[in-house]
């Protein structure tokens, strides 16, 4: 039997990771867009570094993306 | 600029004209019933019109935007926005068509003019729940 409420709350986060995604997206393209833009070194390194923590940010929520939609897809075939 | 990036950009624009003249338009439109000023009217349709240009350029960008940025993903968000995007359209065309075959709708006595009236309302209650959908994304 369908459990709507459970359908319901993996829908919403679902909505909320697919809202997300691209934003961690976007500011990783921000940094590395300013990256290019310094001479110095030390913040150089400190944006690439920034870069990276949004990179990790999208692979993990596109990972629960993931979990989330197998779980859904379990739920509805219930 | 960033070419990449042109849909969004050509989406949030678009959806400002939208979002704008509607309800203008209603207001216009509302103090013409309220004061009889013809220019009220003519001054309601002209924002209806270039509103209306705005449509088909917001709603192609937001659609190419969603295959593109979010992949395609349905989601409650994205079904009402393109659901709703078309409603809108098609409630704004239908305005625009009845108003230049009968350019004197709001001038005559009758049902019509209150069903145009009303009309013009849902569009710019349709708009304003689009934009509040596409505050979501901010």
């Amino acid at each position: 039997m369908l459990d709507k409420k459970l359908i319901n709350d993996l829908k919403a986060k679902i909505e909320a990771l697919v809202i997300a995604i691209p934003k961690e997206q976007a500011a990783y393209e921000f940094y590395m867009d300013i990256t290019s833009k310094y001479e110095d070194e030390g913040a150089k390194e400190m944006f690439l570094f920034l870069a990276k923590q949004e990179a990790s940010h999208k692979a993990m929520l596109e990972r629960i993306l993931g979990d989330l939609e197998g779980k859904l897809e379990q739920a509805m075939l219930e | 600029m960033n070419l990449k990036k042109a849909p969004i950009h050509v989406h949030h624009m678009g959806s400002h004209f939208t979002s704008a003249l509607f309800p203008v338009s209603s207001v216009l439109l509302t103090l013409f019933v309220i004061t009889g000023n013809s220019n009220m009217e003519s001054a309601a349709f002209y924002c209806m019109v270039f509103g209306l240009l705005a449509i088909p350029v917001t709603y192609v960008s937001g659609a190419y935007d969603w295959k593109t940025r979010f992949s395609g993903r349905r989601t409650r968000i994205f079904d009402h926005k393109l659901v709703f995007g078309v409603i809108f359209m098609t409630i704004a065309m239908g305005l625009l068509v009845v108003r230049i075959v009968w350019p004197a709708i709001m001038f005559e006595a009758g049902v019509a003019k209150w069903l145009y009236l009303f009309f013009l309302y849902a569009a710019t209650g349709t708009a304003a729940y689009l934009g509040r959908l596409g505050s979501k994304f901010i």
